[in-house]
């Protein structure tokens, strides 16, 4: 009995020992030698200081335990902010992010959010003792400041809040500070997107405003000293100018910012400390005070740096990634496939297959809103005959290397959002169906066999006008093939391919005709997020485009307002944005995609071929595939964070 | 003499004026301007975010684009006047003068660097090619000569990349090393330099090659059979001899006063090479200014290669007049 309990007593001391020593080991955080180095030598506090209470554990299902060091060497053509590929490798990370399968939002630097039942109030905790990448607290007062203090100042907004993601309804959001780490967001209308929006691209903004840098350049934080800012800043004229060409959060700002002033305190994971200036080379190294840690309690990123190499020629750039030069190299081609199995050796990079965010490869947008044309376009049996007229399996055989098969601009088969009709319809390759559409609308021909505009007796010649930046989808080569297939059925295009000044040019004062570009909306619920081919509301619905320059800029001359079940349309578009449950919101966009196919808007060629990323064969924690596209974040979806070198 | 430069030297400055008022408006031609091509790349990659008229506005505002031409004129070349002061690079956000001047060094390297290759190879090819003519040698450099001259540059150093990482798995592109890119000068650093400017050396000069060689074989070819290359044959004067002191200087006139040309021509010949083999010279920059409209970015280049243009010019005259003293200066008639 004595020994039994003794047993017992002994068996406790040990599990407690025990137990004790694992939690102290769960709050063992482990950091970069590089880190523990500025450590040991004062310049920074422990690593525990650094992370928040609460970090965020990184804990994806191909992922393992890493080891820190290396650079990441990543080359790119072009010397501005935006084709340098840190935007990828950095932003993408705001109060919520998007889950490794891009199909909702997760916390992030939001340890949760609270939403009110008719989506019209968010409340947001924050983790507790996060900072800046130069040490000093991230609080609710941040957030305040991006929103209170730059868009909702009427100085810095010429009078009114900017329309975009975060006004949904007529007025500005009402943002109140509950404590340091709380705050709630207000909405004068329901708003169940919001999450959904801020996890893509425009989340950056709330996480990027550090309060307690720019208030030196905000009047009402420092009326006395900003004079003398002023005056030593080139190029500002009064307070306004000045922030503008500080703060990369607001009106007139340029997020470039960020990749010139060292000094600009970021939440990002690699922070710029060589910036590009004049040279062809920027350096980004770890940021210190980064809130991520791996199921160990190693502090994220694993890489030490990302060095950004500019080149101005992408063949020379690739002749260089070949030889082995780099890491990575983004924006790749279909023809340059091979070339990267074929070195794979001496490059040292292995190919990884992405997805494609599109619904097909390109659109064919005929301007239903152009002032000449829009008797013709706007008719469906037009749209229908010209779709018929199409030889889609040529065109993927010649253009597209044979990747593909005939679709139209939809939502992918496997996305929530599918709509067969909108997906299969009109793609057969019949002429004389096509014939028989087009003589509803444009019966008449000329002796040479043209057709002619019923309204002024003359031949309809369009002009397709086609950009040279083809986002490596070869509109030109597209161009040249409808040429042939329109001719065949009597109408008569003629392709203007022209540079990107002046394609903007003649979208932006309506004179665009038609046009063949991009094809997005496939991707789980990228039809939702980028609608531009389902509703006329987006700088690039071409198809619409008087309609979409009369939504978003209402006071310009060139918008064409539409008729009424245009605007019905993109009311119910707005009630999709509004829905605060996901079923509703997904019931509704049905009904605007059902709307869309009925009325065949746009057409399609064929569905968007699998892309691929090379990435170097050392680097280990990298996803064996991704949806790449601007929404999910090019390889921010990949979580290049936990990457690491393997030797 | 010095009258005569004196008065060149004013020349230039109602020169410039008339060349700062083309360059100004010749940018401005094309539609848009920086704002449109900075929301355009921003909107492509965006996905479409539009932007307000009140952030076009204040962008335009930001970046002095939404005066008149002839007030940004003004504003511009008072600037430049007063104060030194080229303008504000719009891509770059830093006073286009830095730019250039970062940039315009390493020109100024990589151009006198092919500049001296060309006349090293050209100079005594040609020569030999006029006293030998029609032999092997001619025929051989004559043959490399119109390659060259046929061939342009970026192509050639298309070529050369492509064997040299074909067989040799090495990258030619760039002027340093990538852990020198960034470093400090130091000796180490100009070594790692040295090992990779032969490369844009030999290509820039080897298209300006052929041209020199031919002109120079012409050029002999006419003095030689002179007759007072014969009376100094005849007096018994050493071949070589003779035919550096006479005839070859003759020849050299068309030489110099080409070099008023060599530096615009290797800075607008460097440009696609540079291009092609990712140099940090002024070429690559000069272009992307003028596709981004970085107006002043541009502008400030452009006035800066007119400048040494028309300054290579009067060097030019003032060497020629020394070289030959044929050439006098007469007051303009």
């Amino acid at each position: 009995m004595k020994t039994r309990l003794m047993f017992w007593l002994v068996l406790c001391l040990v599990l407690t020992v025990s137990f004790s020593a694992i939690s102290a080991q769960d709050t063992q955080y482990g950091e970069a030698p590089m880190l523990a180095e500025r450590v040991a030598a004062g310049e920074l506090p422990p690593v525990a200081e650094r992370l928040p209470v609460n970090p965020r554990v990184i804990d994806l299902p191909w992922s393992e335990i890493g080891t820190y060091g290396g650079d990441l060497r990543d080359p790119f053509v072009g010397d501005s902010f935006w084709s340098a590929q840190m935007v990828f490798w950095t932003f993408w990370k705001g109060l919520v992010s998007w889950n490794e399968g891009y199909s909702d939002w997760v916390p992030n630097i939001a340890e949760s959010v609270d939403v009110s039942e008719d989506a019209t109030s968010y409340t947001f905790h924050l983790r507790e003792g996060l900072k800046w990448s130069d040490g000093v607290p991230f609080t609710a007062d941040d957030v305040l400041f991006a929103i209170n203090d730059i868009h909702n100042n009427e100085e810095l907004n010429g009078g009114t809040f900017p329309a975009g993601w975060l006004k949904p309804g007529e007025a500005a959001p009402v943002v109140e500070k509950i404590d340091d780490y709380t705050f709630t967001i207000t909405f004068d209308v329901p708003y169940g997107m919001f999450l959904i929006n801020m996890a893509g691209w425009p989340g950056w903004e709330l996480v990027s405003a550090p309060k307690h840098y720019l208030e030196q350049f905000h009047i009402d934080y420092n009326p006395d000293g900003i004079d003398a800012l002023i005056a030593e800043t080139e190029g500002a004229e009064d307070w306004v100018s000045l922030f503008q060409s500080h703060s990369a959060v607001g009106t007139g700002t340029d997020p470039a910012v960020i990749s010139r002033d060292v000094n600009y305190p970021t939440m990002f994971p690699w922070i710029y400390t060589d910036p590009l200036g004049t040279g062809t080379q920027f350096i980004a190294e770890r940021n210190p005070y980064y809130y991520w840690v791996d199921t160990a309690g190693n502090q994220l990123p694993y890489i030490d740096r990302i060095v950004g190499s500019v080149y101005q020629d992408d063949q020379t750039m690739l002749v260089d990634v070949l030889a082995g030069g780099f890491d990575t190299m983004a924006n790749t081609t279909d023809e340059q496939r091979p070339l990267f199995f074929d070195n794979e050796a001496t490059s040292g990079l292995r190919v990884y297959p992405i997805q494609s965010e599109g619904g097909g490869t390109v659109s064919v947008l005929f301007n239903m809103t152009h002032p000449d044309f829009a008797h013709i376009f706007s008719e469906k049996d037009f749209r229908v005959g010209m779709s018929y007229a199409i030889d889609r399996e040529e065109i993927i055989d010649i253009v597209y290397f044979g990747q593909g098969h005939p679709r139209q601009i939809s939502p992918l088969e496997d996305s929530p959002l599918y709509n067969e009709q909108l997906t299969n319809q009109y793609l057969e390759y019949n002429v004389d169906l096509a014939n028989e559409h087009l003589d509803l609308v444009l019966p008449d021909k000329d002796a040479d066999g043209w057709r002619l505009d019923p309204v002024t007796g003359e031949r309809v010649s369009i002009v397709f006008t086609i950009q040279t930046g083809d986002y490596g989808l070869r509109f030109t080569d597209v161009a040249e093939l409808l040429k042939q297939y329109f001719a065949a059925v009597g109408v008569d295009i003629i392709v203007d391919v022209i540079d990107n000044d002046i394609w903007t040019e003649r979208r932006n004062d309506n004179s665009m005709e038609a046009t063949i570009f991009t094809g997005e909306g496939g991707y789980g619920i990228t039809a939702i997020t980028d609608p531009r081919y389902f509703v006329p509301v987006h700088g690039q619905s071409v198809w619409g485009n008087g309609w979409n320059i009369w939504y978003l800029e209402p006071n310009n001359p060139e918008g064409v307002e539409p008729p009424q079940e245009i605007l019905d349309h993109i009311d119910l578009y707005e009630s999709v944005l509004q829905a605060p449950t996901t079923e509703e919101r997904y019931e509704l966009m049905g009904q605007v995609l059902q709307t869309a196919a009925d009325n065949f808007w746009v057409i399609g060629i064929s569905s968007a071929t699998e892309s691929y990323r090379p990435l170097s064969a050392r680097l280990a924690n990298v996803p064996e595939s991704w949806v790449n596209g601007w929404n999910p974040g090019g390889v921010a979806i990949a979580f290049p964070e936990q990457w690491y070198y393997s030797e | 003499m010095a009258k005569y430069i004196l008065k060149r030297l004013l020349y230039v400055i109602p020169t410039m004026f008339v060349v700062s008022m083309l360059i100004f408006v010749t940018i401005q031609l094309p539609p848009g301007d920086y704002v449109t091509n900075m929301l355009e790349s921003m909107r492509n990659q965006t996905g479409g975010t539009t932007w307000t008229p009140e952030f076009q506005e204040a962008m335009r505002q930001r970046y002095g684009l939404n005066e008149p031409m002839p007030v940004q004129y003004a504003k511009w070349i008072g600037n430049i006047v007063l104060r030194g002061d080229f303008g504000y690079s719009f891509q770059y956000s830093v006073p286009a003068e830095k730019m250039i001047g970062d940039r315009i060094g390493m020109t100024l390297v990589v151009s006198f660097a092919s500049f001296i290759f060309t006349w090293v190879v050209a100079l005594p090819i040609g020569v030999l090619s006029a006293v030998r003519q029609y032999s092997l040698a001619d025929y051989f450099f004559s043959f490399i000569g119109f390659i060259g001259l046929a061939t342009p540059g970026f192509l050639i150093a298309l070529v050369l990349m492509f064997l040299a990482f074909k067989y040799g798995n090495v990258s030619l592109s760039g002027l340093f090393s990538t852990e020198f890119e960034n470093a400090p000068w130091s000796i180490a650093k100009v070594l790692d330099l040295m090992n990779h400017l032969w490369i844009p050396m030999v290509i820039i000069g080897v298209s300006g090659t052929a041209g020199l060689i031919r002109i120079m074989r012409a050029n002999l070819l006419d003095e030689l059979h002179k007759p007072y290359v014969e009376t100094a044959r005849a007096k018994g004067m050493p071949e070589w001899r003779l035919l550096i002191k006479y005839p070859l200087r003759q020849a050299m006139n068309p030489f110099v006063s080409g070099m008023a040309w060599v530096l615009p021509s290797l800075i607008g010949g460097e440009a696609i090479v540079s291009i092609v083999l990712n140099l940090p010279t002024t070429g690559p920059v000069l272009l992307n200014a003028l596709l981004w409209q970085d107006m002043f970015l541009a502008a400030g280049f452009l006035m800066l290669l007119s400048l040494f243009t028309i300054i290579g010019m009067l060097l030019s005259d003032i060497l020629l007049a020394w070289l030959d003293p044929r050439i006098r200066y007469s007051e303009g008639r």
